[in-house]
Formats: structure tokens, sequence, C-alpha cells
């Protein structure tokens, strides 16, 4: 009957609490838990926990604990002028592009938690370098933006959409639009904030964009084709009258 | 009482017996005499394993010689994030072997996270005359070839569910391997499947199977044969889509909206990769019968999802990615009344800031407007204590709560206070939860809470959170129903793991990764508890090799009454009752 109870007590829930009081392997070795362990104090100058030897970090302690999310306003005049660095950095002292394999490495293992495979489904809608292939490799990090060497057959092209004074920058897939019209009406139901002001005017906002160059350029000038090969990120400019 | 036991004969207690299903109910009944164990274990029919290593198969088979039924589960949760070595264990084969041997009227295997190869795939299709099932949950280890082995032998078959097994792709031609006069299939998913399958075998296989209900392609399949597929098996209940994309055309969508049309028991619908936002209404006609929809890559916009969910007043579980914002989620609280399960799956988790503007506010909508919501997994950027609060008031029948804050440690952002008490609202509320996931900033405090009132909590995953042992210490020690806990990147140590030793084995099983325990505690531990297994996992080499008070890397106990293993690799390290350390 014993060897029974043995393989019963795998399958039958335990319906009472345990009650081994004196069952404490602490008494072997260690000092009997009869009052809480001095917690450490932790700092609330990042508003986050700041790391402890515990907290195994794959990224630099600046990225798991970094400031809060500042709102970055993105200034007039960029557009007129120079390329600019890596928006997401803005204000770091890091590198501005990083190369695939720095960014897997910054990334901390299995987290955010997400089903292996379903990273691989992201990958392919994220990565411009693949052609409907899963790579094994890939599993952590996704481009932020535009892959500079992506051509060939991709299913999507997903660039960044920025408004000034809107702090959430949103992400679309050019390949759904055929058309600049297309596009803009996209566009304004994507960002309420400028529904406000907008009297279906578009003439009130301006479209810019960046193309491979570097350049920020007005869009519209060119054939939607061309356009869509070389934007690499969207903005949109409220036009200051006078 | 004897005497009562032996007033019926055998066969009229099976046949009552025969009436009950749930094992918790059948185990009870074994307990009651000689006889009744007796025949309740000639009479099992189905035989869960919820550890492949917490019992041999030729215990099983001692006790229950007449299984048609089993399920397996292998690796640990914390697998599917890729914190488990690969090579690790799972190793179905000496099941399916001794099984071979043993069930020849074996009719269903279920697995979950084994390794299974097409050696162990072919033996199956040719030792079992009657296989009816075969599930594969989170495998690996088996390519295509192994899947024609079950096409061409299993001639009963009736189920071949591959769910988001890795799968080595080395041709589509596998599906041709079911004869011609084979029709008994009710069930495809292979969904995981990266190459394309052969199609005018898959519709000629659809169209020569009259009780097919289930159908889920993979990406390959393109869009315009869609259609086809539909017609050949209008009466489908639960559907994935391939690839949802191809040039808008006018009688491309009118022949798809008309095959959707014509399936009028449709209940269930998944897939949707690459979406055109274009082809979206050539399902609607059927959105208000359905109750399940899994869009979870679907890519496409708010206003479109907003759209097509506003149209499924019935639906029960909801699978969709950010891009549905807040605003999408107010429409489903609107439409979805009847919404038991939601899921929101992040479209860009590494990326360093939001991109769409989905908060805790979506998830208080739900709560406020899904009267019936019982199952959530949301993943968001920003939560409020205040928040929490709201939705454990608001959904008191909430059963699995599964929140993950993006960035960990991330306070109330309102506040800037640990999610302690917001959690604490949860498990305070929510009096049946049986699941619980934490993220953000987060104290000894919520675990304190958790221990006092979360008695019916039966899995727990905890990741950056705690300060102290007294944490896990709050949750061995009140949580009286848990059976698994995982853990990763806490502060806790030794301590409350030994002094909750005996707790360990009323559990399934305990993960600790990238914590503070210490070699010299899990040697004590595998000494002391015979009927547990206390697997150290460092890849870093032996645990000997540094000070005894260096914390391991990953730590993996769970009850057994079947002793050490003896596959394990390399880096997993075992302690057993004669303190030698074992390796296998």
């Amino acid at each position: 009957m014993r060897s029974m109870e043995l393989q019963l007590g795998l399958a039958l829930p335990v319906h009472s609490p345990l009650k081994l009081k004196g069952f404490d392997l602490n008494d072997h070795e260690v000092e009997v838990l009869n009052e809480p362990v001095a917690s450490e104090p932790w700092s609330y100058s990042s508003g986050c926990l700041k790391g402890e030897k515990w907290v195994k970090n794959k990224r630099s302690s600046e990225e798991a604990f970094g400031d809060l999310p500042q709102i970055t306003t993105f200034p007039l005049t960029l557009w007129n002028g120079q390329p600019n660095e890596d928006d997401d950095r803005k204000g770091e002292k890091k590198p501005h592009i990083l190369d695939k394999k720095e960014e897997e490495e910054n990334h901390v293992v299995g987290w955010p938690p997400i089903k292996s495979w379903r990273v691989k489904q992201l990958h392919q809608h994220h990565d411009h370098d693949q052609s409907g292939q899963i790579n094994n490799a890939d599993r952590t990090s996704a481009h932020h933006q535009r892959s500079s060497t992506g051509t060939g057959s991709s299913n999507s092209l997903y660039v960044k959409v920025k408004m000034k004074g809107v702090a959430i920058a949103r992400k679309i897939d050019l390949r759904l639009y055929d058309s600049y019209q297309a596009l803009t009406n996209s566009l304004i139901t994507m960002f309420p904030n400028g529904r406000q002001n907008i009297d279906n005017d578009c003439a009130s906002y301006a479209l810019t964009y960046q193309d491979k160059d570097g350049d920020w350029l007005l869009a519209g000038d060119v054939p939607w084709q061309t356009f869509t090969e070389s934007v690499q990120r969207l903005e949109i400019l409220r036009n200051v009258d006078g | 009482m004897q005497r009562m036991a032996c007033s019926f004969p055998d066969e009229v207690l099976e046949h009552v017996f025969s009436f009950v299903q749930c094992d918790n109910d059948r185990n009870a009944i074994s307990t009651v005499c000689k006889s009744w164990y007796k025949i309740e274990r000639w009479s099992r029919r189905r035989v869960f394993v919820g550890n492949c290593y917490a019992i041999s198969p030729d215990m099983v088979i001692r006790r229950f010689p007449d299984v048609r039924s089993i399920e397996l589960k292998g690796k640990p949760h914390f697998a599917d994030f890729n914190l488990v070595p690969d090579g690790w264990g799972g190793y179905v084969a000496p099941w399916i072997s001794a099984m071979a041997a043993a069930y020849p009227w074996l009719e269903e295997i279920r697995l979950k996270r084994m390794v299974i190869t097409d050696e162990n795939l072919e033996l199956i299709s040719k030792s079992f005359k009657n296989f009816k099932v075969l599930v594969l949950s989170s495998c690996e280890g088996f390519s295509t070839d192994g899947l024609a082995a079950i096409a061409a032998n299993c001639r009963n078959l009736r189920e071949l569910d591959l769910r988001e097994s890795e799968v080595e792709d080395l041709s589509g031609h596998w599906l041709k391997h079911f004869p011609d006069d084979y029709t008994s299939l009710v069930s495809l998913n292979i969904a995981c499947l990266g190459c394309e399958v052969s199609f005018s075998a898959l519709e000629r296989l659809v169209g020569r199977c009259p009780n097919l209900r289930t159908l889920r392609l993979n990406r390959a399949v393109p869009l315009d044969k869609l259609a086809n597929l539909l017609r050949r098996a209008p009466q489908l209940v639960e559907l994935g889509t391939g690839a949802y994309s191809s040039e808008l055309r006018p009688d491309v969508f009118s022949n798809l909206s008309g095959a959707f049309s014509g399936c009028k028991e449709l209940k269930s619908l998944s897939g949707f990769w690459d979406v055109v936002p274009g082809y979206l209404p050539a399902v609607y006609p059927i959105c208000c019968r359905l109750t399940t929809l899994n869009l979870s890559y679907a890519t496409i916009q708010s206003p479109d999802l907003i759209k097509l969910v506003g149209q499924c007043q019935n639906l029960q579980r909801l699978w969709v990615l950010d891009y549905i914002e807040d605003a999408g989620l107010d429409a489903v609280a609107a439409s979805c009344k009847d919404l038991r399960e939601l899921r929101v799956f992040p479209s860009d988790p590494y990326g360093p800031e939001p991109n769409v503007p989905l908060t805790e506010q979506g998830l208080v909508s739900i709560s406020e407007g899904c009267s019936k919501l019982q199952s959530v997994l949301y993943f968001c950027r920003q939560m409020s204590n205040a928040a929490l609060m709201t939705i454990a008031r608001n959904r008191p029948n909430m059963t699995r709560f599964r929140l993950c804050i993006i960035e960990p440690g991330t306070p109330d952002y309102l506040t800037l206070q640990p999610l302690d008490v917001g959690f604490g609202a949860i498990v305070e509320h929510c009096k049946d939860l049986q699941r619980l996931s934490l993220s953000g900033l987060l104290t000894d405090l919520v675990f304190e809470y958790i221990g006092t009132y979360a008695k019916k909590l039966e899995m727990l995953s905890v990741a950056f959170a705690g300060e102290s042992d007294l944490g896990l210490h709050h949750v061995l020690s009140g949580c009286e129903k848990l059976r698994k806990l995982e853990i990763r990147d806490c502060p806790f140590g030794d301590k409350a793991l030994l002094a909750n030793a005996a707790k360990l084995e009323t559990m399934r099983s305990l993960w600790m990764s990238s914590c503070s325990v210490t070699f010299g505690a899990c040697k004590l531990l595998g000494q002391k508890m015979p009927r547990l297994n206390v697997e150290v996992i460092d890849e870093r080499g032996t645990p000997d090799s540094r000070p005894e008070s260096c914390p391991i890397d990953k730590l993996y106990i769970y009850r057994t009454v079947a002793g050490s293993r003896f596959d394990m690799p390399g880096f997993v390290w075992t302690i057993d009752e004669d303190s030698a350390m074992r390796l296998s």
C-alpha cells in the first residue's frame, strides 16, 4: 500500500495546508527565519529599482534603468540641415546606429516574455533583409529604422512617422498605400491632435520625408514609386504662417 | 464494507466508473478499497503526466495497463523564452518505445515542449493501428519526413496539430503521403510550417474529408487559393488563413467573399499574415458567428481592426496586436459583450519607446464593458495602481491575469510608487484567480498580498521583482494551491527556499534563474529531499569550481517518484541522497 500511496501522492490534490512546522532546512545550516530579512533600500532617483547584483544586465544600466522617457520635440530647423542621429536615443552617449550584434547584446534574454515562434513572425515583418525565410539566428532585436541595405522582395516598408507636439511616433507600412492622397488621409486619422486645427485643408500641414541621402524634402514632388523607394522616415510639420 | 464493495460485479463498477473522466475523481475512486483500485486501473483510458520526469513510462504502464490517450509535458514553461539551454531534455523517445510494446491500442498522443524525432514519429505510425490524434505543441526535433510517415501509415488519423512546433522543412511533399482512400481527417493545423505544402494535394485532401472541421493553413498558402479550399469544405468550424495579401482585384475579392459566406459553421478565425486591409471585408458576412478571433499576426491599424471587431458581437476570445490601441479596445468593450479572453501582444517589443497609443486605459475599458472577462494577457508600457484597482473591482470573476509591462521595474506612472497595491487588489478581489504573472516595480509587499489572498492560485510567474527572501517566503508559505512557480532575476536566495522545502513536494515544479540561490543550498535540498530532483543548470562549467556561496545560474526543482533522470546534458547537475554530485 505504501508504494501505491507514493504513486498516488503525485495525483491527489493537497487539500489541507502543510503543517510541517518543524521541517525547516534552515536549521541545518542557516538561522531560522523568524524576522524579516533586512531589505535593502532602493532609490527612486530614476523611478526604477537600481540594478543590484541580481539583475543580470545584459544591457547597460542606462538602458534598463535610465531616465523616464522624455518627450522629444523635433526642432523645425533639422529638416533643413544635417541628417539626424538615431532619434530613438536622443541625448544618450551611445554611438548612434547600433549594429545588429550590439543590439542583441543589449537586450535582456527572454524579455519581454514572448514565445520564440511569435518573435520569428514579428521578425519577418520588421526585417527587410529577409525574403520570407525563417532565420533561426535572429531572435531578439528588430530594426528600428529601415535597413539601408534592404532591397529586393520585401513584404513591408515600415517607416517612422513623427509629428511635432505628439509624444508617440507611429510606424506605418507604406506598402499599404498606393498614392500620396491615400497616405495623407491615413495620417490625418492617425494623428488626432492635428485634426483639431485642421479644416479639411491639408495646406495647413506639410508632409516631409528624409530620403536615402539623408536630406529632408517635401513629399509630393516625385512620383509615388520613386518616393517609396527612397523614403527613410516621415515627419508632419505645421506650416507657420506669418 | 468489503461485502458492499463486492456486491456489484466488476463489469457494473467499471461501467459506473466510465462516467467519471476527471483525473482527480478517478484517483479518489481508486483509494476506496483494493477491488475498486483494481477495477479503476484497468479501466483508466486517459493519462495526463504534467512533468515527463516525475514518473517513468514503466511505472505508468504497470499501474494502467490499457491506456488509449496520453498527454505529456516536458520542458519548463520558461523554455518558451529561450531560458532553457538546448539539449536540456524532454525526450519522448523512451515513452514511445515503452508504449509501442505495451499499448497497441493507443489512440492519442499529446505532447507539449518535448523533443520528438522522425524515428519516434515513424515508430508511432507503425505501432498503433488505431492511432487517431497527434498534437505536438511547441515541440521540436522532427522534420517533414516524420510527418510523411504519419500521413502514410495512420489510416485512422483524425487530428494532426503542430501548434507552434519547430519543424525542419525538408519538403512540402509530405502531404502527398496521405493515401487516396484516406478520408477521416477532422483537424489539421500546419500553421507553423515554413515551406509550401503541395497545394493540389492539400485541395484533394480537404475535398475528400467530409468531417474536416478545423483547418489551419500556413503562411505560404496564398490568398487566391483560399476560396477554392473553403468551397471544398463549407462545413469548417475553425479556419486559419495563410497570407492574407494579394493585389486588390474585384474578382478575387468577390470569390473570396462568396466562399466565406458559404461557411455557415465557421466560428473561429486565425492566420491573417501580411494583411491587406482591402480584403478584410470578405469576412464581414461571417463575423456575427465568430466566437474566436486570432489577429495576433495581423499588422493592421486600429480603424480597420475596429471595423472588423465591431461586427463580432458574439466574440468570446480575441487575440490581437497592440495596433488595436486604446480606442480599439473601447470599441471591443462596447461591441463584444460576451468576451471571456483577451490577449494583446506587442508589435514592437524591443523598441525603446511606445509606438502605438495603447496604455492601461484599454484594459480598464475592457474590464468595464465585458462582464464575462476571465482571462487576460496584456503587454503594455505603462500601468498605475489606480487602474489595477479599478480592473480588480470591475472583474472579480477573473481567473487568469497576466500583465507584462515591457520595461522591467517600471513604477506606477502617475505616482512613481511600486505596483504592489495594484496587484494586491487583483489577488484580493479575484478570489478564484488561478494564474498570475507580475511585472513592473514590485517590492516584498506584493508577495505578502499574494500569500495572504491568492488561495486558489496555481501558477505564478515573477520577473525583476521583490527585495528579499521574505517575498519568496510569503508565496511558498501562503499559496496553498500553488503548483508551478517560475522566477527570474529576483533577489531571492537560500533562506526562503530551505525554510519551505516541504512545500516543494506539493508542487509540480519551481524554476529560479538569475536569483541568489547558492550551490550549497541546492546540495542540501538534494540530499534531504529524496522525492525532489534538484537540477542546477549552469553553462559556466561545474558549480564545484566556484565558491559554494556563489549564486548558481538556473535552478529547476520538481517532485518525482522516478529518481534522477539519466539523460541530463553536461550543463545540468543534480545531487541525490548519497550526496555525491551526479552527472548524467
